[in-house]
């Protein structure tokens, strides 16, 4: 590092011949060029090497200086015409040259020019002029750059000057004008004194730039919004104990990180780490939500299992039974529960040599379901009685035949769909962001509530659960109203072949006829009911 | 488990995020001049013709191995382009592809350049941000949240970039480390797709520019200014806050 230089000359970054200009030095200690490096009272505060430059140099006369005198400044108003000085020097020869003609036609180097020499009124008009201008190539990127290159940063230097919390938001400020509003986004929520402070800021700013935003009439509207919510950074979603043995690799695959948590307990496992008490310390310090996972059909043991737990947990059964029915005696629900409780059917999981990974997967779904359905406006699952079914399907439209497995599931569980909740599967980009697609979707689910989660989409979508659709429901009787959902249904499957209803029943269960309605012949169908485990359409 | 299949285990973050091409200023005027990003040759990829975008971030510092000041590229730009063009990639690198001798060594033995490189499909940036960055925001500012035990020991090449971008050392030096390259095959029409100009004030309202611009009717120009900054650093902190800017404005980071 050396302490003394010569001025050799000025480089141009733009090889335009406008614009400030970098001045140049070079020292007998050096080999290669050197740069000022400025203090922030504006005296040179060291000389940095640069072995490349990547711009013209137009040399000046040999020119000493020294670290600690005033920095060197230079502009070009052409290749020939530079003004070079040293600090105040420089900004009032640059004053006195602000009308040149040279920046007649350059608005947004003006503005540059007007912000270097803290002319505020000026620096307004070039911006109204540079405005005018940017409206020629489109009102859209016109107002974009109004709000973004001068209402946005007036704002954050308004705000940073107030100091305290409006001082710390002020550096992610963004400001946007709508109409007769203007939308602040903040990094940090904003409420309270500290909103009533940043909006009088805002319409202050507004009313200084009031030759570039038209006032309105009624006043400015100032509105907050809250952006990013950052997540936690570490820690689990979601907590589950394995009150018993469901498989050596299951709490393996639990533990697994697919872009969201889930922390693994086990009931019986020595050690303080991954026992029942850590669990119940984990759940009151992370606030995660609290499953319990328990096998088989016998009640004393889900009751056991949630006894020992803190409250609010969530126990997911996983049941020996293919099939849940309502009407049969039951002994897992037999007892009332003192939180939910969420049944699985068994899917020939048990027995049948399948792995950890589905009831790992299973598990997640459940999970996943929860968490969505408490943080949307959802039914919350957090009492009564619950049973959750998954399918996949196969054929030429696996997401369809799926779905009808989980109709055909309704149906012979008796089960009312009030309340369903659908997960559906295979998400990808475009249908994570829309409602889940397809005829049979909207044929047989039309009242359920989908549940779009990433961390539903993340489960489904692994490749291992192999799972297209899964659906998670109260356990709750059917009622006419389901019956008569049901008639619709059976109608809208229909129509897709253009068969089309030929009057309606009396009741839900009575025949209904249909008619095709075919380019040439009129067909005639007859549909009834037929029982299943109870009465319905089929 | 290779890092494709980690990625399709986890769920696209909601929103994509811009794509970013920095170029110097003498490059800025060519590129708006021809009104399209063009591919160039690539040796490391058997002279095919490629064009290098960055996801989400105007990634500019100098590469590790060149001090802060030692090349003075005094007026970088950043052409700031539709998300839409994710569709067209043919190639996703979760780093600068042309840096990966610098990142060799942090990555670990026996990992090749092959092993991190991903089909074109357009959600795998978006997978990745959500698999180490959880959000948009904490992947702009470089704080990834998914540590090097958190993946199972399977996930070899995801271990190996989640230890690489949470390494300090690197990130100072050449903030491409952790930013995600996208490939293309196929030159790119401005006047579609770019959105936003972030350069020079004396460049933005230069004769030419504003010609190339008015062929470009969503771009929003986004001046900085360039007195007072004698620093590479400096100029990529420019950058990075315009685009950023930009990017919060369209609700990138919501």
């Amino acid at each position: 590092m050396t302490d003394a230089a010569d001025l050799i000359g000025y480089a141009d970054p733009l090889r335009k011949g406008i614009g400030f200009l970098i001045p140049v030095f070079d020292s007998r200690d050096h080999n290669a060029l050197l740069v000022q490096r400025l203090a922030a009272d504006g005296r040179i505060a060291a000389f940095e090497p640069v072995e490349a430059l990547d711009a013209p140099i137009t040399y000046a006369v040999r020119q000493a200086t020294r670290v600690g005198e005033e920095a060197i400044w230079a502009f070009a108003f052409a290749a020939s015409d530079i003004l070079a000085e040293r600090g105040m020097r420089f900004r009032e020869a640059l004053h006195a040259r602000i009308d040149d003609q040279a920046l007649a036609d350059r608005p947004l180097l003006s503005i540059e020019v007007a912000e270097f020499l803290d002319l505020a009124e000026r620096r307004i008009a070039f911006a109204k002029t540079a405005y005018e201008r940017l409206l020629t190539l489109g009102t859209a990127s016109a107002d974009s750059w109004r709000d973004l290159s001068i209402l946005t940063p007036d704002l954050r230097y308004a705000a940073s000057r107030a100091g305290g919390e409006i001082g710390a938001l002020a550096a992610r400020l963004v400001a946007r004008i709508d109409g007769n509003a203007v939308t602040i986004w903040t990094a940090d929520p904003v409420r309270g004194a500290v909103a009533t402070s940043l909006a009088a800021i805002a319409r202050r700013e507004l009313d200084t730039l009031s030759d570039l935003y038209i006032p309105p009439r009624s006043g400015w509207t100032v509105r907050f919004s809250h952006r990013d919510p950052r997540p936690r950074a570490a820690g689990p979603d979601a907590l589950v104990l394995l009150a018993e043995d469901l498989g050596r690799d299951v709490g393996h695959y639990l533990a697994e990180d697919f872009g969201w948590r889930v922390g693994v307990y086990f009931m019986g496992r020595p050690g303080p780490m991954r026992d029942l008490s850590a669990f119940n310390e984990a759940l009151g310090d992370t606030g995660a939500a609290g499953f319990v996972v328990v096998r088989g059909e016998g009640e004393r043991r889900v009751a056991d299992a949630l006894r020992e737990t803190a409250p609010g947990v969530v126990a997911i059964q996983f049941g020996t039974k293919p099939r849940y029915r309502l009407h049969d005696r039951d002994e897992a629900f037999d007892m009332s529960p003192p939180s939910a409780r969420i049944y699985v059917p068994a899917t020939g999981l048990f027995g049948s040599g399948s792995s950890g990974q589905n009831i790992a997967a299973t598990v997640r779904q459940i999970a996943a379901a929860t968490l969505a359905a408490r943080e949307e406006s959802g039914p919350r699952i957090d009492r009564g009685k619950w049973v959750y079914f998954r399918a996949n399907g196969s054929g030429p439209e696996p997401d369809s035949d799926a779905l009808a497995v989980l109709y055909d599931r309704l149906l012979a569980n008796d089960l009312s769909v009030e309340h369903l909740l659908f997960l559906p599967g295979k998400t990808r980009p475009s249908r994570a962001a829309e409602r889940y697609p397809g005829w049979a979707y909207e044929a047989l689910f039309a009242s359920a509530t989908p549940l779009r989660d990433r961390r539903i989409a993340v489960i489904m979508d692994t490749g291992r659960s192999k799972t297209d659709a899964g659906m998670l429901l109260p356990v709750l009787p059917k009622s006419e109203r389901d019956w008569e959902e049901h008639r619709r249904a059976v109608e809208r499957v229909l129509s897709f072949p253009r068969w089309h209803a030929k009057g309606r029943p009396a009741r839900a269960h009575d025949e209904m006829p249909f008619d095709i309605d075919g380019p040439s012949r009129i067909r005639h169908l007859l549909a009834r009911p037929e029982p299943v485990h109870g009465s319905g359409w089929t | 488990l290779r890092l494709i299949d980690y990625l399709m285990a986890t769920a696209p973050t909601p929103k994509p995020l811009n794509l970013v091409h920095c170029a110097t200023v003498g490059q800025g005027f060519d590129i708006l001049d021809r009104g399209q990003l063009r591919p160039e040759e690539r040796s490391e990829y058997d002279g095919m013709d490629l064009l290098f975008l960055f996801y989400g971030r105007p990634a500019y510092k100098p590469a590790a191995g060149v001090g802060a000041s030692g090349i003075l590229d005094v007026a970088p730009i950043a052409l700031v382009l539709d998300p839409v063009l994710l569709q067209a990639a043919v190639r996703v690198v979760p780093f600068d592809s042309g840096g990966f001798a610098r990142y060799e060594a942090l990555l670990g033995p026996g990992l090749a350049r092959t092993d991190f490189e991903l089909s074109g499909d357009p959600s795998l940036p978006l997978r990745l941000v959500r698999a180490f960055y959880q959000t948009n925001r904490q992947y702009f500012d470089q704080e990834p949240v998914t540590r090097e035990k958190d993946i199972p020991l399977s996930g070899r090449a995801a271990r190996a970039y989640a230890r690489l971008i949470a390494d300090p050392a690197i990130r100072d030096m050449d903030d491409r480390a952790g930013t995600i390259e996208l490939q293309f095959s196929a030159a790119i029409p401005l006047a579609s797709a770019l959105q936003a100009i972030v350069a020079p004030a004396s460049m933005l309202d230069d004769p030419e520019v504003i010609e190339a611009l008015a062929r470009c009717p969503d771009a929003v120009p986004l001046p900085y200014k360039t007195y007072g900054r004698f620093e590479p650093l400096s100029f990529a902190n420019t950058l990075y806050e315009r685009v950023d800017t930009f990017l919060e404005s369209r609700g990138g980071f919501a």
